[in-house]
């Protein structure tokens, strides 16, 4: 008998494996649940697949872009509006994996731990969103893509919010389109090209080269450089877009002179132009609170000379996502000071408290000596007086930089990148217009319009 | 009525009181949905709770019980489940009603039955025929019923034996293993035990078979506390299992939605990934009773009925009842230190290991932690078989309690201690202490040796454990 007491004990270790079983579940719970509770085929929250009933977004002033009627979601009314703010809202389906409607989905729909859906039961909608986002900005954006494919997005380089987020092609969520999946007018309408785009950066990369040789070579600024329209340099020939004779650092820049620039990339070497480019945020990922960005790429590792040539004009295996660049621009705007943007400025309860999302962040991944920045302020300023014309962009006193990526295939990449030097305007800009020749010719009058657009 | 007597009722009394709150409010939820009263249906809660509060009434006024943690604990666990399956569809409310007032019949029947250990040990081969018959007649009849063999209709009824043989598994195995290495009763229980695991097998009732192997490592190391031998057995499982995998594939694949269920969300992770997004949509707090819609899925009140309760009821109702599947295992370990013999210490830790056991296999189940067997969760899935298992569960916690059997607990004496002296058998009256080992007395008159449960030495040192002081109070 006392014995048989005895080995009973040992059937604690069954109630002990059972607890630890418990609290393994419990603990999945917690740490799962909210990706759990808004699974697509949860009909709390999604009817048929869709999103039903969550909460309403909204953009910087107050207009509704999407919203709960009766069961089904209704988006703005103006459909350009709909096409413009598709990619920062989202989709019904999940399609837009970087939507706020799918990355926000569960809070969207009101889940939370302790309550579960409740909220969303109680008050028949979820917690509702504000996006910094400026809708008329957007639909200017849009009509100015005219139908090209790219991207463009303006932000506000002091406090990081995003006033405008454009990428097409993008397709109204109201009457989605059929044949999208065979249709090459709409290829990678799901992607949101600013948030996951690559692209190659063309001349917009000689920043990145400008800012290595301000580091990194003293005389940089006294040296003048020699274009005959092309770069020998020992085991290839860099192609310049013109034959630009002597010309100094920023005449060079103003010029986009391929020569000098690849002359200069050389001169810096495969180290000193990768430690440039890895301390402004090339080859590390980056984060826009839960949204992972694409991470834009420089490596030349690999590289022979005339490589490495091409590599510091932004050509070779270079891509550059739009995001970077756009906080890269703000970075130099800001003295140096690359304020991260964002898009999603808070969260509403139904019960009317808010919870600040987005908030005034300096990136950590971008460091640039204010110095440097500072001169290259000057620079791109003088890329616009001097060559670009200040007349293209009227009275915002723009700095900037055009690319036009060569591509192994197809019409060229046309970029431009830049910010007004107002100090009542301080926006940064990218622009990217697939396959659409020259930069100014193509991005401009886009950044122009926006731009325009945001200062009145 | 002594005063301490009449202050364990009123504790008792008080805590039904909260236990019939409960039941008001959550039963509220289903008679008066959408503000309509459902008389019907409110007939059905108020005739359970009827039956509550007389089965507390007559065991306490006349049985002379001062202590109802088991019955608390069952009467709350199938309202939970009488509710829940309300809640789902009305013809399922007086079904289960039904079905509980059957495992609360067994369960009295039992109690009577386990008062008289000579009974019981008359009963055993019996028992354990019929157990054999039950599952041999479901291999025989049965047709396939979701993937598995266990169900069997009979005039309309849909009977699950091996439900009921979990029962006799138990009866049969704490009244008749002996030291595992000896003789005649362990082959016999052996043979009994492997056909019962085999005939689950045949059935392709994993989760039973599993279920019954592992009380069979409970009462067999109970017995002999012989861990080397236990660990070969397990061994030898763990081989056999091995074995039926790698030569029947089949078996494998019903396995292979294991861990893989958000790949499989729409085919055979089905049911699983239902639960864990309805449960984690449910909150701590839960969406109320009737909100859910875990309910609309396939078996959502049997298997899956633990997310149902977390979606519905809210997580912490849901691990208030699934730690309290561990309580009644503590509940059983303590009261088996002062049984009248090891038979009940056996049986106590064996149905509650048992029911723990189950319990783990449904809710780690349903939730993608263990592969997921089909098995139900005690109690509060709907079914009259599993049920009735249920309480005939407890009743071998209960009659394992000393203060069940308040008469017999004053009569034993620290020499005689199993039997009340003046128990007869097969119409003669027993002489002490010429059967005081408690051997029946044809079978203590054969040849042949006898490994019986109720050992002279065993029940000695049984008397011992229990100072006659301890054992008179409160009387």
């Amino acid at each position: 008998m006392n014995n048989t007491t005895r080995r009973a004990y040992v059937l604690y270790i069954v109630i002990i494996a059972f607890l630890v079983g418990l609290v393994y579940m419990f603990a999945e719970f917690y740490i799962n649940g909210e990706r759990w509770a808004s699974n697509q085929v949860n009909r709390h929250i999604y009817v048929n697949g869709s999103l039903a009933s969550a909460g309403a977004i909204y953009d910087c002033n107050g207009t509704v872009l999407v919203s709960s009627e009766n069961g089904s979601r209704v988006y703005n009314s103006d459909s350009t509006i709909r096409k413009a703010t598709l990619h920062a809202v989202g989709d019904n389906s999940s399609y837009i994996s970087t939507g706020v409607q799918y990355v926000y989905s569960s809070k969207l729909s009101g889940y939370d731990f302790l309550n579960g859906v409740y909220n969303l039961k109680k008050y028949g909608k979820g917690n509702d969103f504000k996006l910094t986002l400026d809708s008329e900005v957007c639909k200017t954006a849009y009509n100015a893509m005219d139908g090209r494919k790219g991207t463009v997005a303006a932000y506000n380089y002091k406090t990081g919010e995003i006033i405008c987020m454009v990428s097409t092609p993008a397709y109204d969520p109201e009457n989605k389109p059929d044949n999208m999946d065979e249709n090459d007018e709409y290829e990678g309408v799901y992607l949101n090209r600013f948030l996951s785009g690559l692209y190659t950066p063309g001349s917009t990369f000689k920043v990145v080269t400008a800012i290595s040789a301000l580091e990194n070579i003293p005389d940089i600024t006294t040296r003048t450089f020699d274009c005959s329209g092309e770069y020998a340099t020992g085991d290839g020939t860099v192609i310049c877009n013109g034959v630009h004779y002597e010309q100094s650092f920023e005449e060079a820049l103003n010029n986009s002179c391929n020569s000098a620039f690849a002359q200069i990339t050389l001169e810096l070497g495969k180290e000193k132009i990768t430690q440039t480019a890895n301390e402004l945020g090339f080859n590390t990922s980056e984060k826009m609170d839960k949204i992972g960005l694409a991470t834009s790429k420089f490596d030349v590792s690999a590289a022979d000379k005339v490589d490495l040539g091409w590599a510091g004009i932004g050509q070779y295996t270079t891509l550059v996502n739009p995001c970077h660049m756009l906080t890269l621009m703000g970075a130099i705007a800001n003295s140096g000071k690359a304020i991260k943007p964002y898009f999603v400025s808070e969260c509403v309860t139904p019960t009317g408290s808010v919870n600040k999302i987005g908030t005034t962040e300096e990136s950590t991944k971008i460091t640039l000596d204010a110095n440097i920045a500072n001169t290259l302020k000057k620079m791109m300023r003088s890329n616009v007086v001097n060559h670009y014309s200040d007349s293209t962009f009227p009275g915002l006193e723009m700095c900037g930089k055009t690319g036009t990526a060569e591509l192994d295939t197809g019409e060229s990449h046309s970029w431009f990148v830049g910010f007004s030097s107002r100090e009542d305007m301080p926006i940064a800009i990218v622009c990217v217009v697939e396959n659409s020749g020259s930069g100014l010719a193509a991005a401009g009058p886009v950044v122009n319009k926006v731009m325009q657009k945001i200062c009145n | 009525m002594s005063n301490e007597n009449l202050n364990t009722k009123f504790k008792w009394g008080t805590i039904l009181i909260f236990v019939t709150a409960f039941q008001v409010i959550t039963s509220s939820f289903v008679f008066l949905k959408d503000g309509e009263l459902k008389l019907e249906m409110m007939s059905v809660f108020a005739g359970y709770i009827i039956v509550e509060w007389a089965y507390f009434f007559i065991a306490s006024l006349f049985c002379s019980q001062n202590n109802f943690e088991i019955e608390v604990i069952a009467f709350l666990f199938s309202g939970i489940g009488l509710v829940n399956a309300a809640s789902v569809y009305d013809d399922f409310a007086l079904k289960q009603l039904i079905s509980i007032l059957i495992g609360l019949f067994v369960f009295i029947i039992m109690l009577i039955v386990l008062r008289r250990t000579d009974i019981v040990m008359m009963l055993r081969t019996p028992v354990a025929a019929v157990a054999i018959l039950m599952l041999g007649a479901n291999l025989a009849l049965a047709k396939y019923n979701n993937g598995a063999l266990n169900w069997v209709t009979i005039a309309g009824i849909s009977l699950q034996p091996s439900e009921i043989v979990k029962l006799a598994f138990i009866f049969v195995g704490a009244s008749s293993l002996d030291k595992l290495q000896t003789g005649r009763s362990l082959t016999k229980y052996l043979i009994f035990s492997f056909t019962c695991v085999g005939a689950c097998f045949l059935m392709k009732d994993f989760g039973t078979a599993l279920i019954f192997f592992f009380t069979f490592v409970i009462i067999a190391f109970m017995r002999s506390g012989d861990v080397r031998t236990i660990a070969l057995v397990c061994v030898a499982a763990a081989l056999g299992a091995i074995m039926i995998i790698y030569f029947k594939p089949h078996v494998a694949a019903r396995f292979a939605t294991y861990r893989h269920i958000w790949e499989l969300i729409n085919e055979s992770g089905m049911q699983q990934t239902r639960t864990l997004i309805y449960s984690a949509s449910g909150g701590v707090l839960g969406l109320g009773i009737g909100n859910g819609l875990l309910r609309d899925i396939f078996a959502s009140t049997t298997d899956l009925v633990f997310g149902m309760i977390c979606e519905e009821w809210g997580m912490l109702i849901a691990l208030i009842i699934v730690i309290t599947y561990a309580l009644v295992l503590v509940f059983a370990i303590k009261v088996s230190k002062t049984t009248r013999s090891t038979f009940y210490s056996i049986a106590a830790c064996a149905a509650a290991g048992l029911m723990l056991f189950q319990a783990s296999l449904n809710i780690f189940g349903v939730t993608d932690i263990l592969p997921l067997t089909g098995v139900t969760l005690p109690f509060i899935s709907r079914g009259g078989s599993s049920m009735i298992c249920s309480w005939g569960l407890l009743a071998f916690i209960k009659s394992a309690d000393i203060r069940t059997y308040p008469g017999l607990s004053k009569t034993i004496l620290p020499d005689h201690p199993l039997y009340p002296p003046d128990v007869e058998f097969k119409g003669r009256k027993r002489t002490r202490p010429a059967n005081a080992g408690g051997i029946p007395v044809s079978r203590a008159k054969s040849k042949r040796p006898v490994y019986d449960v109720m050992t002279t030495q065993g029940a000695k040192s049984s008397a011992k454990d229990i100072p006659i002081s301890k054992r008179r109070s409160g009387r």
